[in-house]
């Protein structure tokens, strides 16, 4: 995120015509009146109305970085199904048989995907039972792996990691704390302030609770594939990861209570920079940003919005750029470069790599603190929640055991903080 | 569940006893079915209310009741109250994103006012639009009588203190409406009840298990609440006993479109379903749970799950005398929540009168202890239970009775919330 030629491309994108406005000074005016998202939030959890009905779908955050220990690999995680309670792993941890969990991967640099990898899972039914996934590669080959299946005890079992030789691919699938940490009170508060008082948030809000980390004590659903980095680099060595959930655009509920899809499939959820779905898409499009691709985000279809929404939280027109060219001009992708190192214990964090850096998005990296503070024209800001709650695997999958029912004792001694 | 231990012998005995002839269980004789029992895995979870109580609701929780409750107004004993939760789980620091009731969905009350299984009249809740964050809902009620009426659903906020709760009275019928996110109602050590019945598949029951922890899962947790309240005369049939059953339908074609939106097409068909607080989560296997969302009381009372609710409790050492009440709780004429109207019901938070509420034909209230109550019958009447024994928080007097949601907590990084996971 330098000032180089790029600017000259993000100048273009805030010209008129680009931004479907007589002028930017309209834009401007525009944003005195307009109500941007109530909801600023640096991940993807429960991000449109029909998510928070179709929790199956809901992707909850998109990691992609070189395995610490092995540089030649790159670790593609998705979560999905937030908010996943330990007393009831046996009814939540359930990968949705009708879902296709995708990465979209963009080897060329600009906003098409180039290849996929894809993973579907049998029909789960819950309990100690695990599902079967079947993981289609770049180029056609699968990979089956078996889910690890949740408990109801103080410690969960071991995750099920699944190397599969030919393909040098290594998968896993679960349950698992929620690796994201965000005060998001503090940021739907900020934001707030901000609709309150457009070019003008209280930004004392977002940490004003001191850091409570409203992801704390839950757990996901977990898609961790590895795969060699060779499978993946295209013509240079940066390559874009989003990744999505999809539907058959027909699911059709039958008399004996199952789900049946048909027709093709259609993206419900999507989650590729860890900021625009959520932060930046006003309320009524936020479905549509969902279902629309990478190629509609660089065609401007949501330009208008983002940096109105932007506008009202008192971004300047130098970081709306910054933000443009990380999110919009090649689309809403993460990107990572394969040549930037990575290194250091729970899935690397050495300082001059991870998010920001090109080095996609590490499970430690304070992706919050990143873009808020690029949101405040690069003045620090941030929510004083700078770490998860527990601490991270140094091996693949890297993510951590799973909160487990809490012992004994009526007090509240549990890790969540709302 | 009005008796205990005299059944036999009254009419109702001798026809669950016709229920637990061998045709019935679809079994060569009961011996045979006590035999299985032996070597059946029963469900691995029970769980006395509904919250994600199969495969398909673990996707839509949109569709996923929690609970059911059905009283009469402890403040005029004439006026029926309706309420049913759904989406559990909900975060405070998510109602922005969390607190949306889905247009695609039908809320239902089905209302059984002639002493059978089949539901006779229905209150029907849909609700418009829905973008979440402090934007409310309009919701369209349509009473048994054909009547309907608009209302506005609560908007949930951020803040330390919830928005008071927004009522509507319908000036036409009587009818009393609320709709928002609240604190779920419902109180269960649910792992502590999960591994009493792995204990329980691993053929060493261990009851001591259940009540071993005491902590309330859904605790620190909110749910989206339907109430209705409408004069008692609006449901009463042929006699002052009505049944309730709560529903949620979806068209039977969702389609995604490419704006992202879900539209629905083609008859509407149940998702899942919450009469009594026990039998879809408790005793129903895995591979059936969404057969029985998606069944009817009639298909209870034709005795189409039976034979599987006969071997959970079998194997959960209920003997036939325990079994025989609760079949004619909940199986003989429905999976559905009786409520005798000339029950009286008295007292705070909903009423607490001890000759009222479950157990008392007085359909469920908030307070009631449903989950010890059914432990303790399925003890075959020795007292059994979780240790949880009311909300985390109290409930109000007055309609709807429910408590204000847990907001987003105060400043500091200890965990000093309700959530008792």
């Amino acid at each position: 995120m330098t000032f180089t030629r790029t600017d000259r491309r993000i100048g273009r994108l805030l010209t008129r015509e680009n931004l479907g406005l007589t002028a930017l000074a309209g834009a401007m005016a525009l944003a005195t009146v307009w109500t941007p998202s109530a909801r600023l939030d640096a991940s993807d959890h429960i991000d449109s109305p029909s998510i928070t009905q179709d929790r199956g779908s809901d992707l909850t955050d998109t990691y992609a970085f070189l395995d610490p220990n092995d540089n030649a690999k790159v670790v593609l995680i998705m979560s999905t199904q937030g908010f996943v309670v330990s007393g009831e792993h046996f009814g939540m941890a359930i990968f949705d048989h009708n879902i296709r969990y995708r990465f979209e991967i963009e080897n060329t640099g600009d906003a098409q995907p180039d290849t996929f990898v894809d993973v579907t899972y049998s029909k789960g039914l819950g309990r100690t039972m695990n599902q079967m996934a079947t993981v289609r590669l770049p180029g056609g080959a699968e990979v089956m792996a078996p889910t690890t299946p949740s408990n109801q005890e103080y410690t969960p079992p071991p995750p099920i990691v699944t190397s599969d030789e030919g393909t040098r691919v290594t998968f896993y699938a679960g349950v698992a704390d929620d690796p994201f940490f965000l005060d998001d009170t503090g940021a739907n508060r900020m934001v707030g302030s901000s609709i309150m008082n457009p070019g003008n948030p209280d930004k004392s809000l977002l940490a004003e609770r001191g850091g409570r980390d409203t992801y704390a004590g839950f757990n996901t659903l977990i898609t961790a594939v590895s795969v060699p980095a060779d499978m993946l680099r295209g013509k240079s060595n940066v390559i874009g990861v989003n990744a999505v959930t999809q539907r058959r655009t027909n699911q059709s509920i039958r008399p004996t209570g199952e789900v049946v899809g048909s027709g093709d499939w259609v993206t419900v959820d999507r989650d590729g920079g860890p900021l625009v779905n959520n932060g930046l898409i006003p309320p009524p499009r936020k479905d549509e940003y969902n279902a629309a691709t990478t190629m509609d985000d660089a065609n401007g279809r949501f330009a208008d919005d983002i940096v109105k929404s932007l506008r009202g939280l008192g971004t300047d027109d130098a970081h709306i750029a910054m933000l443009a060219e990380a999110a919009v001009l090649k689309g809403d992708i993460l990107r990572l470069d394969l040549t930037v190192p990575n290194r250091g214990p729970q899935g690397g964090n050495n300082p001059d790599g991870g998010f920001g850096k090109m080095g996609g998005r590490r499970l430690v990296d304070d992706v919050v603190d990143i873009v808020f503070t690029i949101i405040n024209n690069g003045e620090p800001l941030g929510d004083k929640v700078d770490g998860n709650e527990v601490a991270f695997r140094n091996e693949f999958p890297f993510v951590a055991d799973p909160a487990q029912p809490f012992p004994p004792g009526s007090g509240p001694d549990d890790r969540t903080r709302q | 569940m009005k008796g205990k231990g005299t059944m036999a012998s009254t009419p109702i005995g001798r026809q669950i006893r016709g229920l637990l002839t061998p045709e019935n269980l679809g079994l060569s004789a009961l011996a045979a079915a006590m035999a299985l029992a032996t070597v059946w895995t029963p469900s691995a979870r029970l769980d006395a209310s509904d919250h994600i109580d199969a495969p398909t609701i673990a996707q839509d929780r949109a569709s996923d009741i929690d609970d059911t409750y059905a009283f009469l107004d402890p403040n005029d004993n004439s006026k029926v109250v309706l309420m049913m939760t759904t989406q559990g789980f909900i975060v405070s620091g998510e109602h922005f994103g969390m607190a949306i009731f889905d247009k695609n969905v039908r809320y239902r009350f089905e209302i059984e006012n002639t002493g059978d299984a089949r539901p006779d009249l229905f209150v029907d809740v849909n609700y418009e639009g829905g973008l979440g964050r402090t934007d409310y809902q309009i919701a369209n009620i349509t009473l048994p009588n054909g009547r309907t009426f608009r209302a506005t659903t609560t908007a949930s906020n951020q803040e330390a203190v919830p928005p008071p709760p927004a009522l509507f009275t319908d000036p036409g019928s009587g009818a009393q409406f609320y709709a928002g996110v609240a604190d779920d109602p419902f109180f269960l050590d649910d792992t502590g009840a999960n591994r009493l019945v792995g204990s329980i598949v691993q053929g060493r029951p261990n009851p001591v298990v259940l009540g071993e922890r005491g902590r309330d899962t859904y605790a620190g947790f909110n749910v989206l609440a339907t109430v209705v309240s409408v004069p008692a005369s609006m449901l009463r049939g042929s006699s002052n006993v009505i049944g309730v059953n709560a529903v949620t339908q979806r068209r039977m074609i969702q389609t995604v479109t490419p704006d992202g939106e879900v539209n629905g097409s083609g008859e509407w068909i149940t998702v899942d379903r919450s009469g009594t607080p026990l039998v879809n989560n408790g005793l129903i296997p895995p591979p059936r749970k969404n057969e029985f969302n998606g069944a009817s009381t009639m298909d209870d009372a034709n005795g189409r799950f039976a034979a599987d609710i006969i071997k959970s409790l079998k194997a959960a050492g209920t003997d036939d005398a325990h079994i025989a009440m609760l079949a004619e709780a909940a199986v003989l004429k429905g999976d559905i929540l009786r409520l005798d109207l000339t029950v009286p019901n008295r007292g705070p938070q909903g009423g607490n009168n001890p000759d009222g509420g479950f157990g008392k034909m007085g359909g469920r209230r908030l307070v009631d202890d449903v989950v010890d109550m059914i432990f303790t019958i399925i003890n075959n009447g020795r007292p059994l239970g979780d240790n949880v024994n009311a909300n985390d928080a109290p409930f109000r007097n007055e309609f709807p009775f429910l408590a204000d949601p847990v907001q987003p907590f105060p400043p500091g990084n200890s965990p000093e919330d309700r959530t008792r996971q």
